[in-house]
């Protein structure tokens, strides 16, 4: 897991070296910089697997033809050794990045096919002048690309090309009156002008200054038969789910896990105690980490507490707060690059305090919830498919009500007007192989909240120098979730109820049976109505924010004197502030400072 | 309620919501277009509040219009002497110094000030709610440029 940058055409060293120092923060533990005809690759190291220099990078082949700077994780790095070995091949190292330079050499793009993994690499060939570009099925890893009249450049994050951008624009495109914080990752254009990005599952060639992309992967491609019996579904999730935590907890460096309380990281931190006696994994693996917020309604260290009891492992609870300068506010938000519905502070302080205590990689429960239908307002996205039908919609009505928070409950009638409002989500999907639960699940997967949150946990983690794996997103498990019917994820009158039957062998059922959903966020409300009051009110009584070209001043401020002079508790009216104030906020972090 | 009559019920909702919309843009684009003839013709909101016999006004609204009605009234040293919405129920912070005002609080100086709503939807049914509190010099924003 690391940071990379590099330069098809001219960039001097000394430039190459700013760019790779603005994203430090993502590998501190090696820094290099290579200068080829023609090409410069640049590579921030946070060593993993095979700790030692050699395997440090730009990593090359023993005839130095192929030169590669990747970040990320082929978690069966192991069995496609053994694959090349057998056809030849040998390794100097015992990395991964060797082995998927290899696996590139030997199998070129149809390498990405046989990886599992996480990654965003880029393979130059200096004997072509080929310069090869992949991203991850899923968009795990970040791949951004800019291009001036000096060459074409590519990176971990926008911040990497700062140093060669002679200005930084808004993209205005991007922030048109409908747009909401997770539209940004759903296109290639990105929030500053002239910076793309290469979509998940997508992979490019650049010959002769020409960038040819290429999606090659698919989900709907590989579906797979599943068994007609939900017992036998949930046998076969249970299979697959063991072995993708199983392959990410290779590791040569300890594991630990950002527990919050929920099914999904309380069933990953479960099946990390089932396996961790195993001969090939890790054995120190019992760091468990939860953000403690006492003073807030969305405070989950009990559950968190309950589910590390049930495995015997001690849980590290992390005080949250938000006693922070102006300056770090901004510093916050540009490490994160674009404008996120929340405040980054508690993810950013709990990874922190993950990597205080040593451990540099956290297997977290990421994607089950648009995998496998674990938000309320998916409810009436479906509801709305389903408009014509009382029956299912009255179940659905019941579901919501006994998932959400108790400020957020409905009346029947007013649950149905919601639905019949919903926008419709997923229609756009051509497929005939998948119902209409599982086409809204879809979207949000590839491309709505998913992707948007795998950016937004990528910048939290390695602002850090922490590594996240998600054994939810292994692509055996996705292709699963939508091989499956709607009925087997709202079994029972449960959101993501195959998640928790196939978690019960290994986690207590009181953590993995509550109804209730908070998820793991910012406790906003409190904070504005403490620590950050004087920091709101200054914010909003600026020059700077009244000229603010991205938002309604005028609206924002109402927002604030009816969150004050009504003394507003609820957790939506403490986000519904910040989401006003934040693109104002990201100018500030990324335009104009940074 | 069976299952043909909520069918129904969503459709027709569905419907009005996007006939408000289209209004909405319709009104909108039609107050932008008199501004710009307005200013084009070498007048002023200022001149228009004179014409209008408007001494004080109370912005009612958040739209974007409503912020380009303020900066335009700074400007020309027309008097705003609060803001108001349905979403202000007490007073307490203001905007560029320009107090909100909360529905109740308009009584108070609803003599002295006419109230132009910025709103681009719904301005009838404002108009009436703000007639039931009997404040009455009320005109909306495309009535005040037109």
């Amino acid at each position: 897991m690391c940071g990379i940058f590099g330069c098809v055409g001219k960039i001097s060293e000394e430039k190459a070296w700013e760019c790779i120092k603005r994203i430090e923060h993502r590998g501190p533990d090696a820094l290099q910089v290579k200068q080829l005809p023609q090409a410069t690759l640049a590579h921030a190291r946070l060593a993993i697997i095979d700790t030692t220099e050699a395997a440090n990078q730009p990593f090359s082949d023993e005839t130095e033809r192929y030169w590669i700077v990747f970040n990320g994780e082929i978690y069966n790095y192991i069995e496609l050794r053994k694959e090349l070995q057998s056809v030849g091949y040998s390794f100097r190292t015992k990395s991964d990045t060797e082995v998927l330079l290899k696996a590139y050499i030997h199998w070129g793009e149809e390498a990405q096919n046989k990886c599992n993994g996480m990654w965003a690499a880029a393979i130059w060939d200096a004997k072509e002048r080929k310069l090869f570009l992949s991203r991850d099925r899923f968009g795990i890893k970040p791949l951004y690309y800019y291009e001036d009249e000096n060459g074409f450049y590519f990176g971990s994050e926008m911040k990497s090309f700062f140093p060669v951008m002679k200005q930084r624009n808004i993209n205005y495109r991007l922030f048109d009156k409908n747009y909401d914080y997770f539209s940004f990752e759903n296109g290639k254009d990105c929030t500053i002008q002239g910076i793309q990005k290469l979509l998940p599952g997508n992979c490019a060639i650049l010959l002769e200054r020409k960038l040819h992309v290429k999606k090659w992967w698919e989900t709907l491609d590989h579906l797979i038969d599943v068994p007609e019996r939900y017992e036998e579904q949930v046998e076969l999730f249970r299979e697959l789910f063991l072995d993708a935590c199983k392959i990410r907890m290779r590791s040569d460096v300890p594991l630990g896990t950002a527990l919050s309380g929920g099914v999904d990281s309380s069933t990953v931190i479960g099946a990390m105690s089932y396996l961790g006696k195993e001969n090939d994994v890790q054995r120190d693996w019992q760091h468990a980490f939860v953000a403690s917020m006492p003073y807030s309604i969305i405070d989950e260290t009990a559950y968190a507490k309950k589910a590390a009891e049930h495995i015997g492992i001690s849980l590290t609870e992390v005080p949250i707060h938000a006693h922070i300068t102006p300056e770090e506010m901004i510093k916050d938000i540009y490490m994160c690059e674009d404008p996120i519905a929340t405040m980054p502070r508690v993810f950013l302080q709990t990874y922190n305090a993950i990597k205080n205590t040593g451990v540099s990689v956290s297997l977290d429960g990421h994607g089950a919830d648009e995998l496998f239908g674990g938000y309320v307002f998916d409810l009436f996205y479906y509801g709305r498919e389903v408009i014509g039908e009382k029956d299912k919609l009255s179940r659905l009505y019941k579901i919501y009500n006994e998932t959400c928070m108790s400020e957020s409950r409905l009346t029947e009638d007013e649950f149905f007007r919601r639905a019949s409002k919903s926008p419709r989500i997923g229609v756009g999907v051509q497929s005939h192989k998948i119902d209409a639960f599982n086409k809204i699940l879809y979207e949000e997967t590839h491309q709505k909240t998913l992707p948007t949150l795998l950016r937004n946990y990528d910048r939290y983690s390695m602002a850090n120098s922490v590594e996240i794996r998600m054994p939810f997103m292994d692509y055996r498990i996705v292709s699963f979730a939508f091989s499956i019917p709607a009925a087997s994820k709202l079994q029972n009158d449960y959101l993501k109820a195959i998640v928790r039957d196939m978690a019960m062998p290994f986690m207590s059922k009181e953590v993995l049976y509550r109804k209730l959903k908070l998820g793991f966020n910012s406790p906003l409300t409190e904070w504005f109505h403490g620590e950050l009051k004087e920091f709101l009110v200054d914010t909003v009584s600026s020059k700077e924010f009244y000229e603010c070209e991205l938002i309604n001043p005028l609206l924002a401020k109402m927002y604030i004197q009816d969150f004050y002079m009504n003394d507003r508790r609820d957790y939506s009216a403490g986000e519904k502030v910040w989401t006003t104030i934040a693109p104002y906020l990201w100018k500030k972090a990324v335009i104009d400072c940074g | 309620m069976d299952n043909t009559n909520v069918e129904k019920k969503s459709w027709s909702m569905l419907e009005q919501e996007y006939i408000d919309q289209l209004n909405h843009a319709n009104m909108r684009l039609k107050c932008a277009q008199e501004w710009i003839r307005l200013y084009s013709q070498g007048k002023t909101i200022s001149e228009k509040c004179q014409q209008k016999a408007i001494d004080k006004i109370i912005i009612y609204g958040a739209s974007d219009m409503a912020v380009f009605l303020i900066d335009f009234c700074i400007r020309e040293g027309v008097q705003v002497i609060g803001i108001s919405d349905s979403k202000i129920t007490k007073s307490g912070m203001d905007y560029k110094g320009i107090p909100f005002l909360s529905v109740a609080d308009i009584n108070a100086v609803k003599e002295e000030a006419t109230v132009v709503i910025t709103a681009m939807g719904f301005v009838e049914e404002i108009k009436g709610m703000l007639l039931k509190k009997e404040i009455t010099k009320v005109v909306s924003l495309l009535e005040l440029v037109q």
